[in-house]
């Protein structure tokens, strides 16, 4: 905070006050600074959170969890209440017949595939799979490789040798190869595509993580916290972890683009989730191909709707990366 | 360079083992179901000494170690039958042919293509980025790395759709769907070739673009290009003779990394535009649930990855000597 910006004796008073802004008001007013720094980013974030809504991430996550529990599930989903809400929204599954392989009209606004299937709503649908695959999957794979980056980072002699040949298997590992004999081997369903994607992916980030933690662990203070009598964990949590978390915020903006392609791959070559339920990928190559001549927008629907999501993940994950570490700024 | 060579094959070694371990693992431990079972149901025959016997044939009797050892081809060496060390990958339980026979016709296919798709990438980049650097921060510049993020997001295999689409509707034009081998009609084969390979190269090649424009401005605020316009050089030749070669020292990193992706993701290529190659027969191999196939496949394609990656390394040693000291 500038002296120059102390007017006259009585201002300290106002500075003070204005330094101690509750958590809320500081976290608006920097994202309103990220907004005019990196409109394009601010944009593609916006862009992120309505595919997050449409995938009902928060809902199906927690439903999920308390339906282990034995609780039930109550949170609604958003495709849910817009299918009852909205007379051109229609569950995936709903067949019509009579309307196959029409284009877009007034009842169903992108058209319909060869089993009468609202193309619009499977979109809104499949929405669902590409979002909870990417972020859960993400979320196991960055945990993964923040965990062996950063203990081998910090630990460093053999454990970090030994994670380092660990990891050099996983890296050497042909992804898609493994995905495909792995899914297709074991059956796939949703839940199996994220736990499978998140470890096959997993120890690939921990090259990064580690030599950011390499490069944290020469600072002094981490010195000086040992000498206070830190404990390992409280010195990797404490100190490692929040000057490493810009470099794991861009691993994954970065791997959040990558599995949402990985997915739409698998489903494409028939190894995704098994019909009914839609994917993106899975309406490209049963619906796209077969009837590309006759109706092309069941090709081309489902691919500009991968190619946006992913678009505004790579563009987001970089506007985040200018912001947050300049030391970062790669290519663009 | 012969001792860096040396020392890089021999870390590959351990390397080599423990993908080999991994695969087998996977697949003979982690099997949901028995397979031999699976064979009888699938077959019939209530023979109890059919059960032995199909075992004893599929390798699946004995310790894990045991059958390790006998998968990898170390009994070899004592008498026992061939393994992956002697070249023998398997044979398919379906047709009974063998892996490794199967795959000297697929697998030149597979990487050739790869290999064809790595160098649309390049051809693709450089130029752009290197445009792209040169126009910096005015209106190309904007556009090309739009572009560039663009080609990177969208699915390849969408674009391959399209291509295909678009192009019988338009001009009539679809894909060729007998295949020809490169010794067998070398001009049909590379055009059945050009356009897959161009298409699997669009996506690696825009995260290339931003690459190859990074390092092309690292470079041309260096001294020496300065030297070299005081020189009065021009500047068609300060590019192309100085600043380009230095900028594309890490770019054969970024194909390393690249590579392995564009190898394995040929499958999905493989299947649109009908071409008989590794990842077709593996794709096959999974819906048959044809398990030594498959396992022969994954630690082929892990080889694979593993060699492309040497490639690379030795590459980026030939061009940065300070890489072969350390």
């Amino acid at each position: 905070m500038a002296v120059s910006g102390i007017e006259d004796f009585a201002d300290v008073e106002g500075w003070l006050a204005r330094e101690e802004k509750p958590f809320l008001l500081r976290l608006l007013s920097s994202l309103k600074a990220f907004m005019r720094r990196k409109p394009l980013g601010a944009l593609c974030g916006f862009v992120v959170i309505l595919f997050m809504l449409a995938g009902d991430v928060v809902p199906a996550t927690i439903n999920k969890i308390t339906k282990e529990m034995t609780l039930g599930e109550h949170i609604p989903y958003l495709a849910d209440q817009l299918d009852r809400a909205l007379p051109f929204i229609y569950p995936y599954s709903r067949q019509d017949l009579r309307a196959r392989l029409e284009g877009s009209s007034s009842d169903h606004l992108l058209g319909t595939d060869s089993n009468g299937r609202d193309v619009l709503s499977r979109l809104l649908y499949g929405a669902r799979t590409a979002v909870m695959v990417s972020f859960g999957s993400v979320f196991i794979s960055i945990s993964i490789g923040a965990s062996i980056g950063i203990m081998s980072g910090f630990y460093g002699g053999w454990v970090d040798k030994g994670l380092y040949r660990f990891v050099d298997v996983f890296q050497a590992l042909p992804g898609l190869i493994l995905l495909i004999t792995i899914l297709g081997l074991f059956g796939s369903g949703l839940w199996q595509m994220i736990f499978v994607l998140g470890f096959v992916f997993g120890p690939n980030n921990s090259r990064l993580i580690r030599g950011q933690t390499l490069y944290v662990v020469a600072s002094p203070f981490m010195e000086a916290a040992r000498v206070i009598g830190a404990s390992d964990l409280r010195m990797m949590t404490r100190y490692v972890l929040p000057n490493v978390f810009p470099l794991i915020v861009l691993q994954a903006s970065v791997s959040l683009g990558v599995v949402v392609l990985v997915e739409a791959s698998l489903s494409f070559l028939g190894f995704g989730l098994p019909p009914p339920y839609p994917s993106w990928g899975q309406m490209l190559s049963l619906e796209g191909r077969q009837y590309m001549a006759s109706q092309p927008g069941l090709a081309i629907y489902p691919g500009i709707a991968i190619g946006l999501l992913v678009f505004s993940f790579n563009l987001f994950g970089d506007a985040l990366r200018d912001v947050l570490d300049p030391r970062l700024r790669g290519s663009s | 360079m012969q001792r860096y060579l040396i020392q890089r094959l021999i870390l590959m070694i351990p390397s080599l083992f423990l993908i080999t371990v991994f695969t087998f693992l996977l697949l003979r431990v982690f099997l949901p179901g028995d397979v031999v079972d699976q064979i009888i149901g699938q077959y019939g025959g209530s023979d109890p000494g059919l059960r032995q016997e199909l075992e004893e044939d599929l390798g699946l009797s004995g310790s894990l170690v045991g059958q390790y050892a006998k998968w990898a081809g170390i009994t070899w060496f004592w008498g026992g039958e061939t393994g992956i060390l002697q070249g023998d990958i398997g044979r398919s339980l379906i047709n009974g042919r063998s892996v490794a026979d199967e795959l000297k016709r697929r697998l030149p296919v597979s990487f050739e293509l790869g290999l064809w798709a790595q160098l649309a990438a390049i051809v693709i980049s450089v130029p752009t980025g290197v445009w792209s650097a040169l126009k910096q921060d005015k209106w190309p510049d904007y556009g090309l790395r739009s572009l560039a993020i663009l080609l990177n997001s969208v699915p390849g295999f969408w674009i391959a759709i399209l291509v295909i689409t678009f192009g019988s509707i338009w001009f009539s034009w679809a894909p060729p769907v007998n295949f020809e081998y490169l010794t067998d009609d070398p001009i049909a084969h590379l055009k059945i070739m050009l356009l897959p390979a161009l298409i699997i190269g669009l996506t690696p090649g825009g995260g290339l673009i931003r690459l190859v424009r990074t390092q092309m401005l690292e470079v041309l605020r260096q001294d020496y290009i300065r030297t070299a316009h005081a020189k009065g050089l021009k500047e068609s030749t300060v590019v192309y003779k100085h600043a380009l070669r230095n900028a594309l020292i890490p770019v054969v990193t970024l194909i390393g990394v690249s590579l392995p992706n564009i190898i394995a993701g040929t499958v999905i290529f493989e299947q649109i535009f009908v071409i008989p190659g590794m990842g077709r027969y593996l794709v096959d191999a999974v819906n048959t649930r044809d398990y030594p196939v498959i396992q022969g496949l994954n630690v082929v394609f892990a080889m694979l990855l593993l060699f492309s990656i040497l490639l690379v390394d030795v590459a980026y040693a030939f061009l940065d000597p300070r890489i072969r000291f350390e």
